[in-house]
């Protein structure tokens, strides 16, 4: 009688369910979000965990592998929604890379993402660590890390990989060509997924000047010059009593901040220039160089950073801001401009 | 009691069908949602009742057999392919949309033809895939195509695609051509489309733009780039291309990672504007500026909907209008501004000065708004007729119950085009907000609007100054590089524009998007005699007549000086030195490249030793005119070919070489610019050429390279021993060649491509391909000349046109060859020879897909035709 009533019930409930999902377009919409969260989810904290317990690598890439198949039966083959969670994955296991088989393992999988898409950067990356570590063609090594260098000129992950390369193959010229080519890029950056910046990614082309703490008219920074000094101005809307600054920026790790100095005009138009060794500042994230005359600064994170102006008095009536910065790259190695 | 008990029975036996088909019928709903909306990357279409779809669709198609309306209205297009290739398209997302099936298609161009093509879906959002009206790209076989066009999309209907582009085609921008269709496939009436013409080679040459790279920026949806910034304009990885320069890679990308980081570094100062500046043509960029605000197409983001040429003869950028929109109201900020390179120039006085110069007149002298509501006017019955052949766009309920909005489309698109009109016309006729107050030592007028002051009229009443000048750097000291303005009788006017300061700024939480504002804006004046006049007049491209500028008596507001992207623009030249002309003279070696961005002028006798590699810029006005005794000579310094002497861009129109001997020089290549000849005369005007000697060029191509100009002289030429072709002239009109002679060229003596030219006396000889090759839709005449012992004394392909009268032809291996090569062009040459000789023991004449008219002319030696369409008339 149970199993009578149960049969039914259990029909009307399935029909109920199918009917709902496909009349309420929203209702469905959020059920496959959710589920895919879900799907998603579930290998990110499986694979976390493996990697947190000392599971072996070679589980957690088999976790990834189960996860491509799982997926492309879900989706497709080609790019699909689960592909840059895949990346994320691989993104974490990579560090953890040790042992020959670990590597054999992880370059299969490798190629299947770079299969769906060729443009991953840190894929890229990958493939060709892999490639050195198998002793493969120097050729294919490097078009691998200038195809990367091509999606992300600024980003200092292949250019430390290639010099390392350049070094143990003793490939001089291409050494100083790949230390020429880090210095001076600016383009490309690097987002990570669910990324919380006021800048949506970590690049070099934008900062911005805040007063105080003011939330509205923050003035944006539309480019930057690298190795040289430049005057930065910021005109302001209106005329401001300034005692605070904000430098906000999302820089890729690395980059310098080398503030030479610091005027303020008012509005009479005079210039007062303000004695950096006389103010205070300090920042969210990065890290302070000693210098007797400049303010070096150097970013070491992904996060947005603030670097915090404090002139420890009012000056009134001001209109616009100008600091002089040269920005610049850090070393990636104890070479000269390299 | 039977019937009842039968009717029970078959109810209980169907019942299992019945749910079955029911579950199938919902199952085949979230299915297509699925696949709609949640499998691709980074693509979340909203959601889709798809309920809807499928009950109302088929009973909009029954009522439109129905009433089996068969007239055409529009342009038909009819597709023809398998129930079966139409569902392959759907099979695996994404990429089964982007492979080819074949069809059959009936195009309006050739009515009465049933063509092969090949067919698929378009666009990367899945509302182009999995609605009722899909979109496709459509791809004629080479030797079948319509005209120049080979790619056709066809898209659902949205008029702000059909609108926008044609505003911008009437504002002379570079855009797709759009025009309404009915489409049908299979017969059955799928409704109204428009047929867009594809962005890639073909669309460049069309629109006379040289093969050149056509990047596209987009990085949205499942084009994202994963991990990646989505900025265009700050990475060159996130673009792809169209189009490319096929005189490298296709994965080649350095001249567009050059133009971004020049971008990325143009406000900074102005030397690095300056360089911006190089890349942009002021005409086409102050007429983009302007079309955008006409049509309040704001579609072309920070990250997507982007189209950019790169064109390395000219070294410069320009944006093409995709996917625009066209918003239902205007927006009262000019300045309103959606993606990094709008940002900057909406900064600059330079092209907001340009901007407002386009727009009074696209507005009031080319009237384009006019235009397009013309258009609209004369379709929209049309349109009308055909939307109510379309199962999407009607209703299923009659008109006078519910109304349908579908139909009002166009008369609503007309109205907001006539009320855009009249908001921009009030808007821009406004007296801009500007008022001036006397200083101790000066005067100031502050300009506090998005509107241009675009000239100032000095009233006094007495003490009139003999001159006033604009303080830049507000030192009150004239410096050299400031502009006096002299007195007319009692008063001065100022020919110069103003601007007030745009800045960029935004709230905390939205950095990444651009917001310009303007803020009040002070320039100061000095004059002779320190005093201020008792009134200020200023016009501007759009009042009517002069206004009178505020007076204050105090002033103590808020006002900033202008900023480093707001200098002030003189409407005549800046300074006196403008029009000096710097001399150069005596034998100079040049060991690096030599830029000339002034006026030049080049002493009788003056000798240029290259290194090598060296190059000679002239981006100016240059005059290099030696004498017979005393040439001017670009000679080698060493054993190596040096590079080019190019004169380049629209400011070097009217420069004059005469009498010079070029020798050893090859060509040059940067990640700007591109020049494949010894000298190279690229995108200008009015420049005369005459009794020059060039001989021995290496590496590249050609001696001399015309590209992109008009109304070029050559007179009195000598080409010896060119490394590949002696002159090659693309893409230019209005050429006249007179007096040449060309000896041994290694592959043609002269090449046209999309050109037109008058040739007369020309003389060539041992080329060892064509002696003249004329080719890709040029047309040119060429009058008593001869042609000697070249391979091929004339070949006239793809749709060129030659006119011949009075030619010597000689001992040619082949006298005359027209046929078609390059399928872009769809057809062969046409060559008309007149009073003309032919001496050779074997006179050859070649022609494939093409037409030879010879006329009054002797033929001395045997006749050879090979070929149709050969005529000889005696």
């Amino acid at each position: 009688m149970f199993k009578k009533y149960f049969f039914s019930i259990f029909l009307i409930l399935f029909f109920f369910i199918l009917i709902y999902l496909s009349l309420n377009s929203n209702f469905r919409r959020n059920f496959f979000n959710l589920s895919i969260g879900f799907v998603n989810s579930y290998y990110s904290i499986v694979i976390q965990q493996n990697l947190a317990n000392d599971i072996t690598v070679i589980d957690s890439i088999k976790k990834v592998e189960e996860q491509i198949k799982f997926t492309d039966f879900l989706s497709n083959k080609s790019k699909n929604t689960f592909t840059d969670d895949i990346y994320g994955n691989l993104y974490l296991i990579e560090e953890f890379l040790n042992s020959d088989e670990e590597f054999e393992y992880f370059s299969k999988v490798i190629e299947k993402i770079i299969d769906k898409d060729p443009d991953i950067y840190d894929a890229l990356i990958w493939k060709a660590k892999i490639m050195k570590h198998k002793n493969l063609d120097k050729k294919k090594i490097f078009q691998l890390i200038d195809n990367a260098i091509e999606l992300s000129p600024a980003r200092q992950i292949a250019y430390r990989f290639i010099l390392d390369f350049s070094r143990e193959t003793n490939d001089d010229e291409n050494f100083k060509i790949y230390c020429s080519k880090y210095n001076n890029s600016i383009l490309g950056g690097y987002m990570k997924k669910r990324q919380a910046s006021l800048f949506k990614g970590s690049y070099l082309t934008r900062f911005a000047l805040q007063i105080g703490n003011k939330i509205d008219n923050v003035y944006i920074m539309e480019g930057i010059n690298l190795n040289q000094e430049e005057l930065y101005t910021f005109t302001l809307l209106k005329e401001e009593d300034i005692s605070k600054i904000n430098i906000l920026s999302n820089f890729l790790p690395g980059t310098l901040i080398n503030i030479i100095s610091i005027e303020l005009i008012n509005k009479d138009f005079n210039k007062i220039l303000i004695p950096l060794k006389d103010i205070y500042i300090s920042s969210n994230n990065s890290f302070f160089l000693e210098d007797q005359r400049i303010v070096k600064v150097i970013n070491t994170s992904f996060e947005d950073e603030k670097i915090k102006i404090d002139f420890l008095k009012n000056y009134k009536n001001i209109n616009e801001i100008r600091i002089k910065i040269n920005f610049s790259k850090s070393n990636l190695t104890n070479k000269f401009k390299c | 009691m039977l019937i009842k008990k039968t009717i029970g029975k078959s109810l209980v036996w169907s019942t299992p069908f019945i749910g079955l088909v029911i579950i199938l019928f919902f199952v085949n709903i979230i299915k297509k949602d699925y696949f709609y909306g949640h499998i691709l990357l980074y693509t979340h279409p909203g959601p889709h009742n798809w309920l809807y779809d499928y009950t109302s669709i088929p009973l909009k198609k029954f009522y439109i057999n129905l009433i089996n309306d068969n007239k055409e209205y529009l342009p038909r297009i009819k597709l023809y392919l398998s129930e079966k290739k139409l569902n392959n398209f759907l099979s695996d997302i994404p990429n089964s949309t982007k492979k080819w099936q074949q069809g059959k298609i009936i195009h309006d161009y050739d009515k009465n033809t049933l063509k092969d093509i090949q067919i698929r879906l378009r666009g990367d959002n899945p509302k182009n895939w999995f609605m009722e009206k899909q979109s496709f790209r459509v791809k004629f076989k080479k030797s079948e195509m319509n005209g120049r066009k080979r790619y056709y999309n066809y898209q659902p209907f949205e008029s702000r695609i059909l609108v926008a582009n044609r505003l911008a085609s009437h504002a002379k921008i570079l855009a797709q051509e759009v025009r309404p269709v009915e489409l049908l496939i299979n017969d059955e009436k799928k409704g109204l489309y428009l047929e867009v013409e594809h962005l890639n080679e073909n669309f460049l040459r069309r629109n006379r733009v040289m093969p050149v790279n056509l990047y596209k920026g987009e990085n949205w949806n499942q084009e994202i780039k994963i991990a990646l910034p989505y900025f265009l304009y700050g990475n060159p990885g996130l673009w792809s291309k169209q189009a490319y320069f096929n005189f490298y890679d296709e994965s080649h990308k350095l001249d567009l990672k050059l133009f971004l980081e020049t971008l990325n570094k143009s406000k900074l100062n102005y030397l690095n504007f300056k360089k911006l500046k190089s890349y942009l043509d002021d005409e086409y960029l102050g007429r983009y500026l302007a079309y955008l605000v006409i049509a309040q197409n704001y579609h072309s983001g920070r990250y997507h909907n982007n189209r950019i040429i790169l064109d390395p003869w000219k070294g410069q950028v320009f944006p093409v209008v995709t996917d625009p929109s066209f918003d239902n109201n205007t927006n009262k900020n000019f300045d309103y501004t959606t993606n990094d390179l709008t940002s900057i120039l909406n900064q600059s006085s330079h092209f907001l000065n340009l901007k407002f110069f386009y727009l009074k007149k696209l507005l009031f002298q080319e009237n384009i708004i006019n235009k397009e509501i013309n258009y609209l006017e004369g379709s929209k019955n049309n349109i009308v007729k055909v939307m109510k052949k379309d199962p999407s766009l009607i209703n299923i309920f009659p008109e006078f119950i519910n109304k349908n909005k579908n139909f009002q489309i166009v008369e609503k698109n007309i109205s907001i085009l006539k009320e855009r009109k009249k908001f921009l016309i009030d808007e821009l006729t406004k007296k801009p907000n500007v008022f001036w107050f006397k200083d101790t030592k000066n005067f100031s007028i502050v300009v506090n609007d998005q509107l241009p002051i675009n000239s100032l009229d000095l009233i006094y009443d007495d003490n009139v100054p003999d001159w006033v000048f604009v303080d830049e750097n507000l030192n009150n000291f004239y410096d050299q590089n400031e502009k006096k303005f002299f007195k007319q009788d009692n008063k001065i006017n100022i020919e110069a524009s103003f601007y007030a300061n745009r800045i960029n700024t935004n709230q905390l939480f939205e950095l990444e998007i651009n917001n310009i504002n303007v803020i009040p804006t002070k320039f100061s004046f000095v004059s002779s005699n320190g005093s201020s006049p008792s009134k200020i007049r200023l016009n501007n491209f759009f009042l009517n007549k002069p206004e009178t500028v505020k007076y204050l008596k105090s002033f103590n507001s808020h006002v900033s000086k202008p900023n480093i992207l707001n200098e002030i623009v003189y409407n005549k030249p800046r300074l006196e030195k403008d029009y000096e002309v710097k001399l150069i003279s005596g034998e100079i070696v040049v060991e690096n490249d030599l830029i000339f961005e002034d006026q030049i002028k080049i002493a009788p006798g003056t000798k240029f030793l290259m290194n090598k590699g060296a190059n000679i810029f002239f981006k100016n006005k240059v005059e290099a005119i030696g004498n017979k005794n005393n040439k001017i000579s670009f000679l080698s310094n060493s054993n190596d070919p040096w590079g080019t002497i190019a004169i380049i861009g629209k400011k070097t129109s009217g420069s004059k070489l005469k009498f010079l001997d070029i020798e050893g020089g090859s060509g040059n290549v940067s990640d700007k610019y591109f020049y494949t000849s010894m000298l190279s005369i690229h995108n200008t005007s009015n420049i005369e050429l005459s009794n020059i000697n060039l001989s021995n060029n290496r590496k590249f191509d050609d001696m001399l390279h015309i590209i992109y100009s008009t109304k070029i002289y050559l007179n009195n030429l000598f080409f010896h021993n060119a490394h590949g072709d002696a002159i090659d002239i693309d893409m230019s009109e209005n050429i006249q060649i007179e007096n040449i002679e060309i000896y041994n060229s290694q592959n043609d003596g002269i090449d046209f491509m999309e050109s037109d030219a008058v040739v007369k006396n020309i003389k060539i000889y041992e080329s060892q391909d064509k002696a003249l090759s004329i080719g890709e839709a040029s047309s040119v005449k060429i009058i008593s000349s001869l042609f000697d012992k070249n391979n091929i004394a004339i070949a006239v392909k793809d749709g060129s046109t030659a006119h011949m009268d009075k030619i010597q032809f000689l001992e040619n291996k082949i006298q005359v060859s027209a046929y078609k090569k390059n399928l872009q062009y769809n057809s062969g040459g046409t060559i008309t020879i007149t009073k003309s000789n032919f001496n050779n023991d074997k006179n050859q004449f070649l022609s494939e897909k093409s037409k030879i008219i010879i006329k009054e002319s002797n033929l001395n030696g045997e006749t050879l035709k090979s070929g149709d369409n050969i005529y000889v008339y005696n």
